[in-house]
């Protein structure tokens, strides 16, 4: 299967290109995208050129932003996983579960391990659910040459409904464990509001194993589309715990070595304003530089904490590890969609209800840090609580906030290489590289800093 | 992604609320819960619920409502949608209308209502009938939930009312005809 690289009837807009800037001469060029498509939320892309060199790169993102930290001051802390959940109809549960994790930090309290395999298995559907809609019918398009999903599914409906069936199964995880599957609402402070029952799980077992099945198909099918060849040298940053998969344990860990607790996640990473996006970029405070998250920062990091299974079929595909190349993520979203099934499977196979569903708490002044990895990669939250269990200040710092910068960059990197092309094709592949990231614009919008001068 | 509070099993009529928490995108979900709600003991309120009837979901994106069309004869969507305004005026169209791919339904999400419709009719899985119901919201919807209650303007609980109304009364024609 070939990646097209000139397919003429894409759906970015039509750049205007101005043979030359009157002011001083100097030939101009502009391509834009004016919205992004199939990504979530709303957002485009300006490119410009002077006299043949790149100029501007920039990823505007001009969703409004929707004020979450302000919101949360003063309300009661168990009110943030539910609060903090709506930034995102995507991935809830990654900020339930930063939230919950980060609150339990600052009241000192540890749930017991049953909550933590139920809050992996929670993980785990919403994971599933994402990368599954992701692959299938906002990716792969890409790479066969079709405008969408809809294109794809007229001639190859197999493939499509596959990737609606895999959904379904994490839809069906969120649904049982969250209380409803819409926004789950069974996730609490310290735990779980309800303990699940163990035969709705069960019952869901046979669904999984066909599920885990069509998952190792599509890994071995996007494994054999045509990639780019790029080399994008990451830096890579994502949790890393010896025993299990990244989810919701472990220290942050970059690629050139450096590995620190939640705690210190501010003093490592830095978030910074720019004008052409409602959203805060961040870079890495010591070297200044961007850095990657995702899918393809977690397999690189943590493919031997793969289950069995994933990681054969990561061997059998011939993965070769570290990967820099940015169009193979949607191979590792694959690869972890195989371990996603993997472990729910496993985790419901032992699964006895807790006796007790979340741990009891006083409140108490402090303040509490957590990253957890939501499918696009790591989302940080901290909050400082006090005596009356009331949220003094609460800082989200979403995947795609960190990924944006990193985003331009290898725009950046790989537009000399195609400016001989037309605007339209510039334009095109572009967006492609874009989606590889699968942003979510609506997720990096939440915040946004206003500085008020006083004269 | 069902609410777990409504039958999914098998069903001749689906009717599916499109929408999520957040402010005035929840009308759809509302829409929904309210006609699953409708007392049962009320003769003219009663829906023909269950297997063979209607049956009541919700879900968060239009994408989700693929996994809720087997077996089923017709199909009701209710989403809200940013117009022109005013606030709670309802639309009833009829899959496929042009009014319905141009039609700004609240949310951004991935796939729109238009291409999940569309996406479900290139699988094969929409059935024969496909009904459309659409609340204007307004130019400038209420994107975010208050801290307090999350209530809906006066002018958009109205329209949310009627429909509940027109489209019970729409299932209930139909469960006679049956």
């Amino acid at each position: 299967m070939t990646a097209p690289e000139d397919s003429s009837s894409r759906s970015s807009g039509q750049p205007p290109t101005g043979p030359a800037d009157p002011r001083d001469g100097i030939a101009t060029r502009t391509i834009r995208v004016e919205n992004l498509t199939r990504v979530e939320g709303e957002g485009g892309l300006d490119i410009r050129l002077r006299d043949g060199q790149l100029d501007v790169v920039e990823l505007r993102i001009f969703e409004p932003p929707r004020f979450f930290e302000a919101m949360l001051r003063g309300r009661p802390l168990e009110e943030a996983p539910d609060i903090t959940a709506r930034i995102c109809g995507i991935c809830p549960v990654a900020y339930q579960m930063s939230s919950v994790h980060a609150m339990e930090a600052a009241l000192g309290i540890t749930p017991g391990e049953s909550i933590r395999l139920l809050r992996r298995l929670l993980y785990c559907g919403e994971w599933i659910e994402s990368h599954a809609l992701h692959v299938h019918l906002l990716h792969a398009p890409d790479f066969l040459g079709y405008d969408g999903s809809l294109e794809m599914a007229r001639d190859f409906p197999d493939l499509v409904t596959r990737g609606l069936q895999i959904r379904k199964v994490g839809n069906r995880l969120l649904e049982i464990l969250g209380g409803r599957a819409v926004h789950p609402i069974n996730v609490a402070v310290g735990g779980f509001f309800q303990s699940p029952r163990r035969q709705p799980l069960t019952e869901l077992i046979p669904e999984l194993e066909r599920a885990l099945q069509l998952a190792i198909d599509a890994t071995r099918w996007v494994a054999g589309f045509d990639f780019p060849d790029v080399d994008s040298a990451y830096d890579t940053v994502c949790l890393f715990h010896p025993d299990d998969y990244p989810l919701c344990e472990g220290r942050i860990e970059t690629s050139d070595g450096v590995s620190i607790t939640s705690d210190d996640f501010e003093a490592l990473f830095v978030e910074r304003q720019v004008p052409h996006s409602t959203a805060m970029q961040a870079i890495r405070s010591d070297t200044g530089e961007t850095y990657l998250l995702g899918p393809l920062a977690r397999i690189n990091r943590c493919r031997e904490q793969l289950l069995p299974t994933a990681r054969r079929l990561a061997d059998e595909i011939g993965w070769v590890t570290p990967c820099n190349n940015p169009f193979r993520m949607i191979i590792a979203r694959s690869l972890e969609i195989v371990h996603a099934i993997e472990e729910s499977l496993q985790i419901i196979r032992r699964y006895q209800p807790p006796k007790t569903p979340r741990v009891r708490f006083q409140p108490r002044a402090g303040s509490g840090s957590a990253a957890t990895e939501a499918p696009r990669g790591l989302l940080y939250h901290r909050y400082t609580v006090n005596d009356a269990g009331e949220i003094e200040h609460a800082n989200i710092i979403p995947p795609t906030s960190q990924n944006q910068s990193q985003i331009e960059r290898d725009l950046r990197a790989l537009l000399p290489a195609m400016l001989t092309e037309s605007d339209t094709v510039v334009a095109e592949r572009c967006e492609k590289l874009i989606r590889c990231y699968d942003p979510c614009i609506s997720c990096s919008t939440h915040f946004l800093k206003v500085n008020l001068e006083r004269g | 992604m069902a609410d777990s509070r409504t039958s999914t099993g098998s069903c001749r009529v689906r009717l599916i609320g499109v929408g999520s928490p957040h402010g005035d995108d929840r009308a759809g979900w509302s829409v929904a819960e309210r006609l699953a709600e409708l007392d049962p003991q009320k003769k003219e309120e009663a829906l023909p619920m269950g297997r063979g009837g209607v049956s009541i979901v919700s879900v968060a994106t239009p994408i989700d409502l693929l996994e809720y069309l087997d077996g089923v004869e017709q199909l009701q969507v209710c989403d809200a949608f940013v117009g022109d305004g005013p606030a709670g005026r309802l639309y009833r169209w009829l899959w496929p209308e042009a009014a319905i791919e141009q039609t700004r339904f609240v949310g951004s999400h991935d796939i729109s209502l238009a291409a999940a419709l569309q996406l479900a009719e290139s699988l094969g899985l929409l059935p024969a009938q496909v009904v459309v119901w659409g609340i204007d919201v307004g130019p400038s919807p209420c994107c975010v939930p208050p801290a307090s209650a999350d209530r809906f303007s006066t002018t958009l609980e109205t329209g949310i009312r009627a429909a509940v109304q027109q489209i019970a009364a729409e299932l209930s024609q139909w469960a006679r005809h049956a």
